[in-house]
């Protein structure tokens, strides 16, 4: 049997910061994410969105609980996790003196890409993303829609069997976020998982097969958008939020603010 | 409902002032690196320098040297007082040698051989060094052979040994002081005495300690002070400005109902406290380490430092300079637009801070009126003198004057920068102006290439023989500079041909005659006007002749060559890179005024000397005037030419020209060649594409 | 689809530091910082200094100074050493030795020195009030001089008095004391000659120092008190920049978290910046030599058209120099990228790296204290052992031994300062931080457990 494409364990995130004391970013998460399918991560911020997405990329490492990305294991072989993963968020830039196509190549070559090949992969997606009219441009002077399509495609250039998106739609224009919703969509067609994480409730709606509701670092539920209706009984997506969210014990860790001490995108 | 009353323009800028401090005195950290650690670091510095230098003194008094001898041939009374001598300066220990043989060799053959020939045939070489051996440094003294009674001494050495270097010093000096002894000794003995012993000058500097210290003190001041109050406040302009400006925050003030003076004012009122906090708070570490003995202040003669207190007021001279540098700084990063943009400018500011200010290490320099207008030179001046007991009434009133204005002109700039839209378009919004602007940078930038190779190489290529040298570096350098800035043009200019871009072209037949006949006007100009007005203003000291060897060269040349030398060469050359490639990409991309006077500086500084930078810059306008009025480059190559013969030849006394009346009939010549140009040709009615 | 092939983090390294390089160079900023600056500092430094030295001197030459005249006891023009020989040497006013060569019609008047005889006798504490205020009591001054005087020369016994804190009077103090000793030298050779002697006769005594070393090696030898401080501070001036563009520049632009996603080991990554580093640092460094020797050599021969200073630089020294600037340069690199990495931006950057280049400095200046020599003990200790070693090479010394126990310390110290700013990137406090870590929590930080790889 093929190894999930994202399981954790467990997983626990706890930072120090110097004023509030220890934060605990991640509760005990525990998510499977089956292969070929939309998972969304919804909940506020500072929920421990970006921290578990993070976690999962190895950029950061977990206090405790164990993380699996396409059966390897987080702590055990980064570089392997990295090599299966395309990792996007608001706080990925892309190196403004180089040029697109530059930067798809250096990309390329430190995955190790062999030379002809990588041309090839280059010359599709500067098509498949209509990045051909800029691509020798330096990437500072690229707009913010242009930049998000180079950015998708360098996390996409090595194919990997994982995508991670965090808050992808941020910060974009109707046009150029209505062009994410869709690639997103492909990926899926392509049989890619995808997980992302959103606030956008409408987006969850749209294109998830299933969505994980979190908040305060603990995943709240997890299911399609029926049974998340079910659940709670209630109709639109904001009130099964808040039902869930009444539902965890209000009581536990009243008055702490679980903002997460590294700045987000 | 009342509306709020307008608040005053003051009272705003103490607004702004106040929060632009409250600002700076939360950013700990960079409070700390910029106003704090110069205090500690300064210091440490100058201590470990006093400690460095004198452990390397006492390490080298202590040295034991040895100094193998042979004196066989002295009188000796001499040699006793040689031994003395050279036991009595530290721990020597005296060797003396035996066979006389090898070093009698070692002087012939050293006196054999001149002092300019090339080095010594290996094999000798490694004798002389084993000659040496274990001692560090071989003494020999014999007789002089032509002069009864006197002697010669040799020391050799080896200076790649500190202690060979060192006992080599040490007897010098023991047998220097046994000269001077039997110098005067001689003098006695002639008749009638030393004629000159009444002339033996004893030198009393009456001034008194606290003159000296305050001299002193005032040679040290004026730049540690530039660089406290650059270091402080540097750390404030950069973030009242640049930092802002990144942070996205200027846009905002700039909307406010604010002038943009006063936002100028209240920034800069920031600023200068932020300096001047920086340079109180190290002058008292600085003076705490002094006054404990921890450091020795370099430039202080002893010590000590007896200055009365009432002199310390001769500080406030040195507040102009504040204001003004913290002015500069604000200027230079309100023109920024990034942090990184801000730091690179803060090294033209300190230099043209600094370099005025290093006038007051000459003590042969005072205050004078002119002087005291330099910016950064005149309260330097001042201060120093002030410290040490001079006033001068009418360099202050002029300092505090001149430097008034250059800080309001400055303020002035500065509040022209703080424009609202300028900040917010900060590229170039149309791909013309872009392009244009690319042109004349490209041009600029090997304008001043050029400059920079004729100086580093081309100064090389005249010393190592001044015919080809001159040749190489104008046919050579300047032709190759001149091709590679056609090869390298920006696209936009690439439509013109290379002939119309150098402006190649072949002018009017009146336009040539008009130039010519401007040439003895303007010998005539230069020669008999401006160069003795110069040499009045600006001297040129005795030693700067010229070379005696160089004017040997060029008298030996045969005048055909020494006109192709020195006239003609220069003028393709010179015209062809200057008036032609540089003039041409400076006026596609800038107003026909600022193209000249850019070509014109950049022709003047390729000369290399401040004393030919006005005529050669001068020159440089009209030749380039002249090429934009002709649009062609021949007739500047003709008056170029033209100019240079005359003058060269003028000057090596190879034609008389008193007798052809020339210098009083040749300047009317110029009213027709004016006229001449300024007719309107039909050519020039045509529209011209570049 | 082919198979990525997995680099050796090696390879990896090297494909970092070439977009790194690649992106600096197509910065205006570094491209300035690196090359254009080099190369012009030198030259328009000592141009600008040469060009103002001509111009004071020339200022001076005609700067008129007054030196007054007094004698004890009689008016000055009496007194038996007012000789017209005195009076002539005095009022002579071309300098000494150099025979006006100019062409022009009239001599010009270099260093002029007025006379003015005081015309009634003056003690002297007298004379020096004089020289202080100008009138000395109730004196009348010789009515062709109104001014005060800039020195006086009093006579019997011979004294020369001046302020050293005013510039005239050091100006006439020099100009009298060399007419002075001019006139005393030509009394001497016509004795001389009157008794018969040879003028020689009058030096009996003569030493000259000659040096057996090789020609030019006295060149090396200046050099070498010079330029290996000269050296260290270029290196670390040439990795300052590019160190903190690096990392903090690299935090401010946003683009660290991508950079983390790179399929590379965190060293490799370190190392290819820290080899970015070191290249840009190497190339201003070689870049400010080369103006600095060109432009020296200018210098010298618009100052002392005469002086033969000729340099011969050992071979040894080329060889040598070559493998020990790229250790040390590696070093720099490798320690200024570790501290500069614990900044949020580039301002922090700064303000961080300013106190380190003074840590480099000190170490430095020991190194030129005469007398300590290269040997095992010092090859091992940093910055003062590259200094060491740079002078024993210019000055010829094969010291085979310690060289390359002082390039291994140093790529030994590199290696230390690259594990140190692996482990500090590794923490994510540093990698991630909004803010620059204050350096009170460095150790908490070092002792911290978690890391990512």
């Amino acid at each position: 049997m093929l190894p999930l494409p994202i399981r954790t364990k467990d997983l626990c995130k706890t930072f120090e910061d110097p004023k509030r004391g220890s934060v605990h970013a991640v509760r005990d998460l525990n998510l499977e994410c089956r292969p070929g399918e939309i998972f969304g991560l919804l909940g506020p911020n500072g929920a421990g969105k970006t921290t578990t997405l993070r976690m999962l990329s190895t950029i950061l490492a977990p206090t405790s609980g164990e993380a699996e990305l396409a059966g390897i294991r987080v702590g055990d072989d980064p570089l392997g996790v990295r090599r299966c993963l395309g990792f996007l968020s608001g706080s990925t830039g892309l190196y403004p003196r180089l040029t697109a196509r530059e930067i798809l190549e250096y990309f390329g070559r430190l995955h190790g890409l062999q030379e002809d090949f990588l041309q090839e992969r280059v010359e599709t997606l500067l098509d498949t993303f209509t990045i051909r009219p800029f691509a020798d441009g330096r990437c500072e002077s690229l707009s913010t829609g242009q930049r998000q399509r180079v950015s998708i495609a360098r996390a996409v250039l090595h194919d990997p069997e994982v995508l991670i998106l965090d808050e992808p739609t941020t910060g974009l224009d109707i046009l150029a976020a209505s062009d994410m919703i869709q690639f997103i969509q492909s990926r899926k067609e392509a049989g890619t998982c995808v997980l992302f994480s959103t606030h956008i409730l409408s987006e969850a709606e749209r294109l998830c097969d299933r969505i994980g509701v979190i908040d305060r670092g603990r995943l709240l539920a997890v299911g399609s958008l029926d049974e998340l209706r079910a659940q709670t009984g209630k109709e639109w997506l904001e009130d099964v939020f808040r039902a869930l969210v009444e539902q965890a014990d209000p009581s536990e860790d009243a008055g702490e603010q679980d903002q997460e001490p590294l700045a987000t995108a | 409902m009342t509306a709020p009353s307008l608040p005053s323009p003051r009272h705003q800028a103490r607004v702004l002032w106040r929060c632009e401090i409250r600002q700076l005195l939360r950013d700990r950290r960079a409070l700390f690196a910029g106003v704090l650690l110069p205090a500690l670091l300064y210091p440490l510095l100058f201590w470990s320098q006093g400690k460095v230098e004198s452990v390397a003194e006492g390490i080298m008094a202590e040295r034991e040297l040895t100094v193998a001898m042979n004196l066989d041939d002295l009188d000796a009374q001499l040699e006793a007082d040689l031994r003395a001598g050279l036991l009595e300066s530290g721990e020597v220990t005296l060797v003396d040698l035996e066979s006389a043989a090898d070093t009698s060799s070692l002087w012939e053959k050293e006196e054999a051989q001149s002092t300019d020939s090339d080095s010594p045939a290996p094999a000798l070489r490694s004798t002389r060094l084993d000659l040496l051996g274990e001692a560090d440094a071989l003494l020999v003294g014999r007789s002089s052979p032509d002069q009864p009674d006197a002697y010669q001494f040799r020391v050799f050495f080896d200076v790649q040994r500190d202690d060979s270097r060192e006992a080599s010093s040490r007897a010098r000096k023991v047998v220097g002081a046994l000269a001077t002894k039997w110098r005067n000794a001689r003098l006695e003995s002639l008749p009638g005495g030393d004629p000159a012993a009444h002339l033996s000058v004893e030198s009393t500097d009456i001034a008194s300690p606290e003159d000296k210290s305050g001299a002193g003190l005032g040679r040290l001041l004026p730049i540690f002070s530039l660089l406290m109050l650059l270091s402080g406040g540097a750390f404030a302009a950069l973030g009242a400005f640049a930092g802002e400006r990144e942070g996205k925050t200027l846009e905002t003030l700039l909307v406010q109902p604010v002038p943009s003076w006063v936002v100028a004012m209240g920034k800069y009122g920031a600023v200068l406290c932020a300096g001047m906090a920086t340079l109180a708070i190290n002058l008292v570490s600085l003076g705490l380490c002094t006054s404990q003995g921890l450091v020795d202040l370099p430039g202080l003669s002893d010590g000590s430092l007896t200055l009365p207190p009432a002199r310390l007021l001769a500080a406030l001279l040195y507040l102009p300079a504040c204001a003004l540098i913290a002015a500069l700084l604000c200027l230079f990063c309100g023109k920024a637009r990034s942090y990184r943009e801000g730091q690179f400018t803060l090294i033209p500011v300190m230099l043209m801070a600094v370099l005025p200010s290093l006038l007051v290490l000459r003590p042969d320099l005072e205050a004078t009126p002119l002087l005291s207008v330099v910016p950064f030179a005149g309260p330097a001046l001042l201060l120093r003198d002030g410290l040490a007991g001079q006033f001068f009434l009418l360099p202050t009133l002029l300092m505090l004057a001149s430097h008034g204005l250059w800080t309001w002109l400055v303020l002035r700039r500065l509040t022209g920068v703080l424009d609202a839209e300028r900040i917010l378009s900060s590229k170039d919004v149309s791909a013309e102006a872009g392009q244009r602007s690319l042109s004349a940078g490209h041009g600029k930038a090997w304008a001043f290439v050029g400059v920079l190779a004729l100086y580093l190489v081309g100064s090389r290529l005249q010393q190592w023989s001044f015919t080809w040298g001159l040749g190489l570096s104008l046919w050579g350098l300047l032709g190759i500079l001149t091709l590679l800035l056609l090869r390298t043009r920006p696209a936009p200019t690439r439509d013109v041909s290379r002939t119309q871009f150098l402006s190649l072209r072949w002018p009017e037949g009146t336009q040539l005659l008009g130039a010519t006949l401007l040439i003895p006007a303007l010998v005539v100009l230069m020669v008999k006007v401006y160069l003795p007005f110069q040499s009045q203003v600006l001297p040129l000291p005795q030693s700067a002749t010229v070379d005696a060897g160089l004017l040997a060269t060029l008298e030996a040349l045969h005048p055909a060559l020494l006109v192709f030398l020195m006239a003609i060469s220069p003028a393709i050359c010179e015209e062809l890179f200057f008036r032609g490639a540089v003039l041409g990409s400076l006026r596609r991309g800038l107003s026909p005024m600022r193209a000249l006077l850019w070509q014109a500086l950049f022709f003047g500084a390729a000369h290399a000397s401040l004393y030919r930078i006005v005529p050669t810059a001068s020159l440089g306008l009209l030749l380039g005037a002249l090429t934009l009025r002709t649009r062609s480059l021949l007739p500047a190559i003709l008056v170029h030419a033209g100019y240079n013969t005359v003058v060269v030849l003028n000057s090596m006394d190879r034609i008389a020209l008193e007798g052809v009346a020339f210098w009083s009939y040749g300047p009317w010549l110029a009213l027709p060649g004016v006229l001449l140009l300024a007719r309107r040709t039909p050519q020039a009615s045509q529209a011209e594409d570049n | 689809m082919s198979t990525p092939q997995h680099l050796s983090p090696l390879l990896g390294a090297w494909m970092v530091t070439k977009k790194e390089l690649t992106e600096s160079l197509r910065d205006r900023a570094t491209v300035i910082y690196a090359f254009v600056l080099p190369i012009c500092m030198y030259p328009v430094m000592f141009w600008v200094m040469l060009q103002g030295a001509l111009v004071l001197q020339g200022q001076n030459e005609k700067t008129e100074v007054t030196l007054g005249i007094a004698a004890a006891g009689v008016p000055a023009l009496e007194h038996t050493l007012a000789t017209e020989a005195l009076t002539v040497a005095l009022a002579d006013s071309l300098p000494e030795g150099s025979e006006s060569a100019a062409s022009d019609a009239e001599p010009t008047q270099a260093n002029p020195l007025q006379l003015a005889w005081a015309t009634k006798p003056l003690d002297l504490a007298q004379a020096e009030d004089w020289l202080l205020t100008g009138n000395p009591g109730d004196s009348e001054i010789d009515a062709g001089v109104a001014a005060a005087p800039d020195a006086v020369l009093f006579l019997e016994p011979l004294t020369l008095l001046h302020t050293s804190t005013k510039s005239a009077s050091n100006l006439a103090r020099e100009r009298a004391r060399a007419r002075i000793q001019k006139h005393a030298t030509s009394l001497r050779l016509q004795a001389a000659r009157a008794a018969g002697l040879d003028p020689a006769d009058l030096e009996p005594i003569k030493i000259v120092a000659v040096d057996l070393a090789e020609r030019g090696a006295k060149g090396a030898v200046v050099l070498a008190s010079l330029l290996p401080l000269m050296l260290v501070v270029m290196a670390v001036l040439g990795s300052f920049f590019p160190a903190v563009d690096l990392t903090a520049g690299e935090k401010e632009r946003g683009t660290s978290e991508t950079t983390l996603l790179l399929p590379l080991p965190r060293s490799s990554i370190i190392t290819g910046k820290i080899l970015a580093v070191g290249t840009l640092s190497m190339t201003a460094t070689a870049l400010s030599l080369f103006a600095l020797g060109l432009s020296a050599e200018n210098l010298l021969a618009g100052v002392a058209s005469k002086v033969d200073v000729k340099v011969a630089i050992p071979t040894i020294a080329l060889f040598g120099a070559i493998p020990l600037s790229l250790f040390f340069s590696l070093f720099v690199s490798a320690v200024l990228t570790a501290c500069a990495s614990l900044a949020a931006t580039f301002k922090e950057g700064q303000a961080l790296l300013g106190p380190v280049q003074m840590v480099f400095m000190l170490p430095a200046m020991i190194g030129i204290i005469p007398g300590i020599q290269l040997n095992y003990t010092w090859a091992l200790v940093p910055i003062v052992n590259v200094v060491l070693a740079f002078r024993a090479l210019l000055m010829g010394q094969t010291l085979i031994g310690p060289y390359c126990v002082t390039a291994v310390a140093l790529c030994f110290y590199a290696w230390l300062a690259l594990r140190l700013a692996l482990h500090l990137l590794s923490r994510e406090s540093v990698q991630l931080a909004g803010k620059t870590l204050p350096l009170a929590r460095l150790f908490k930080t070092l002792r911290s457990t978690s890391s990512t790889r």
